[in-house]
């Protein structure tokens, strides 16, 4: 049985590793972070098996949010103690393979959830049935977030100052 | 099978809801207060529309719904829009407040209630939630409607729409 | 817009499809993943013998310094009840929980239906990241006669840990949150017909057969069932002594020390992590004098993804207050 669930697992690993470290490049600080959150989802997901619960993407994908968000609030803690924590901004870093810089401006004004939908259907190529039971919203709500935050996107594209300057961590900050 | 990624679809121009910034109701309006008195209720929520409230970055939405005439749906202190658990008989103690729900019905792990449900509620206006120990389902909770003592273990609550 | 999802997805981390072969730390982690054992923890359960999972008891350690460090400060980010803190005993648990039964024992106090409590409890709403910052119990009342028609009120208690942020506004104190009333018949019971026993095997036959609970529930669950029992009826000696030594019993149970509850009465602390693999620590605060039952609490130790609150945490507290005073 254990051989079964360990097989079992090793496949629902290669199959989706990939695909939560990209989803975690995009909501933190950096890919060592990256890696980190999503070499823990994979523990909590194993342990989630061996107490006999089920693997699926949707919960996986939410064990990385949580584990995201986690890491958000360590991130913030030290900042502010006496706000409420109603969600933080981290600075997004695209990794350096990739040289749009002038996208990548436009991308860091939106507000987290933006960025997240387009990461989402862009970047992760999922579905809008797996988008919505992911955020657990309907799928109509899929297609009016992500409208919203294809329209800002190329609201903020169009608005933006020429020539982009690279994003020094003091500005991420003051975004949002 | 492959799957097709969700954005190659020129077919959904017509669903594209773009335009001017969500418009509040007037202050006074009754819809506006009750998106005010749910906004008190669990605060971090963002009006982003008339009768829209997002938390999360959208991850939770509630479409708030004016029930004309009657009176209010919530259950003890679980909202209208609302299905909830609580860890004390009589809708008392801890409590988890679920809004995610499907025609295919949505699974939400009472885990985080800390310990056993002991009353729970189904305070939307529609559908039905079935409370499951495993795969078993115990009980079916209509709308607007209450257990107020819950015994044996409910591992989730399901929801329909 | 195609143009722009054209750059959108161009712009994505190189190598990181689904079906890209996984790097050397990826094939790495998930050997370390299958590599940890399951057989160590079920070893464990099955000769009897308990022991404190390593998480939990480094988790709990770091609640008891949380009360150190933080006791009558607003704990960063959440305001949540100062963690309790306990004076260990010198004498043997087995001997402590004699003891307590005895006293018990020698009360004569009657059963009531009449209960009063003070409790605070986190309220969980999936997605939500908010934090309060003050800590404002409610005061419960349940008063219910033989017909089973009665009341319940909810009253908001006084301030108890931090002030209310821009924003935020307390209720005032004694403010009416709730009240339900009940016709005869529709009280909400958990344990509709006898009274509880006043033996110790009695009783744990009540709490399974009154609570579903079977051959798997933990002390932890029945920690929970005796919380559930003391908020229907207000305990005889007797049938609290039947309590403790039912407790006294049951694998997992710990006597943490003396300490304070949060009414500021001093009891000893039963405690276990019996539940999901130690995430919980369940607390029984009881009289040392009388062996009443003062306070239930439940501890979040982490370990659950289904919980996204910082951990360890207070997640809620029952201080009853009914019995009279002496």
């Amino acid at each position: 049985m254990d051989d079964a669930a360990a097989a079992e697992f090793s496949a629902f690993y290669r199959q989706n590793h990939n695909l939560i470290l990209l989803a975690s490049i995009g909501r933190v600080r950096d890919r060592h972070t990256a890696e980190d959150i999503t070499s823990e989802a994979f523990h909590i997901a194993w342990r989630h098996r061996q107490r006999g619960g089920e693997l699926s993407l949707p919960w996986l994908y939410g064990v990385m949010r949580n584990l995201v968000g986690k890491e958000y609030r360590r991130s913030a803690r030290s900042r502010r103690l006496a706000e409420r924590v109603i969600a933080f901004e981290p600075p997004l870093e695209f990794p350096a393979e990739s040289d749009d810089e002038p996208l990548h401006s436009a991308m860091r004004k939106l507000r987290p959830g933006d960025r997240e939908i387009l990461f989402m259907a862009y970047w992760e190529e999922l579905t809008g049935p797996e988008i919505a039971e992911i955020l657990s919203i309907s799928q109509e709500n899929v297609w009016v977030r992500l409208s919203r935050a294809r329209a800002k996107l190329r609201r903020e594209f169009e608005q933006a100052p020429l020539p982009p300057t690279p994003l020094t961590s003091t500005e991420a900050v003051a975004n949002g | 099978m492959t799957k097709k990624p969700f954005l190659t679809l020129a077919a959904c121009a017509a669903l594209l809801l773009l335009g001017a910034a969500p418009a509040n109701a007037t202050p006074d309006s009754p819809l506006q207060t009750e998106v005010d008195r749910l906004l008190a209720l669990t605060p971090g929520g963002t009006q982003v529309d008339e009768d829209t409230i997002v938390w999360d970055e959208g991850a939770v939405v509630v479409n708030v719904a004016l029930d004309s005439g009657r009176a209010s749906r919530a259950i003890a202190n679980c909202p209208t829009g609302y299905y909830c658990a609580w860890t004390a008989a009589g809708y008392l103690g801890t409590s988890i407040w679920l809004t995610s729900c499907s025609a295919g019905g949505t699974s939400s792990s009472l885990a985080s209630l800390g310990s056993a449900a002991r009353s729970m509620a189904n305070a939307r206006t529609s559908g039905t939630v079935k409370r499951m120990n495993g795969a078993t389902v115990v009980d079916t909770l209509t709308a607007s409607s209450g257990r107020s003592s819950v015994s044996g273990t409910t591992t989730a609550m399901v929801c329909f729409t | 817009m195609d143009d722009l999802e054209r750059r959108f997805a161009l712009a994505r981390p190189k190598g990181l499809t689904r079906d890209a072969p996984l790097s050397d730390r990826a094939e790495a982690d998930l050997v370390s993943i299958l590599g940890d054992s399951p057989k160590r923890d079920r070893r464990a359960a099955a000769d009897g013998r308990w022991r404190w999972p390593a998480a939990a008891l480094a988790a709990a350690a770091a609640l008891s310094v949380l009360a150190v460090v933080n006791i009558g400060q607003v704990p960063v980010a959440a305001a949540v009840p100062p963690a309790l803190e306990f004076v260990p005993l010198a004498a043997a648990d087995h001997e402590v929980l004699a003891e307590l039964s005895v006293n018990a024992r020698e009360q004569a106090a009657l059963p009531s239906t009449a209960i009063r409590y003070e409790s605070w409890s986190v309220t969980i709403v999936p997605g939500s990241d908010t934090s309060e910052l003050f800590v404002q119990p409610e005061e419960v009342t349940l008063l219910r006669d033989s017909r089973d028609a009665g009341e319940i009120t909810v009253r908001a208690g006084g301030l108890r840990w931090g002030a209310p942020a821009d924003g935020q506004r307390s209720a005032e104190p004694g403010e009416l949150l709730r009240r339900s009333t009940y016709q005869a018949g529709e009280f909400p019971r958990l344990f509709p017909a006898d009274e509880p026993p006043v033996n110790a095997a009695e009783m744990r036959v009540y709490l399974q057969q009154n609570l579903g609970l079977d051959a798997t529930a933990t002390a932890g669950d029945y920690f929970n069932g005796v919380r559930d029992l003391r908020n229907e009826w207000s305990l005889s000696g007797a049938q609290t002594a039947a309590v403790i030594e039912m407790l006294a019993v049951m694998p997992g149970v710990q006597v943490a020390g003396t300490t304070q509850d949060r009414l500021g009465r001093t009891g000893v602390a039963l405690v276990t992590t019996s539940r999901s693999g130690g995430a919980f620590r369940d607390v029984l605060i009881v009289d040392a004098d009388t062996g009443a039952l003062l306070t239930s609490e439940v501890d979040y130790l982490g370990g659950l993804p289904e919980i996204t609150l910082p951990f360890p945490t207070v997640l809620t507290y029952i201080a009853w207050k009914d019995t009279p005073p002496e």
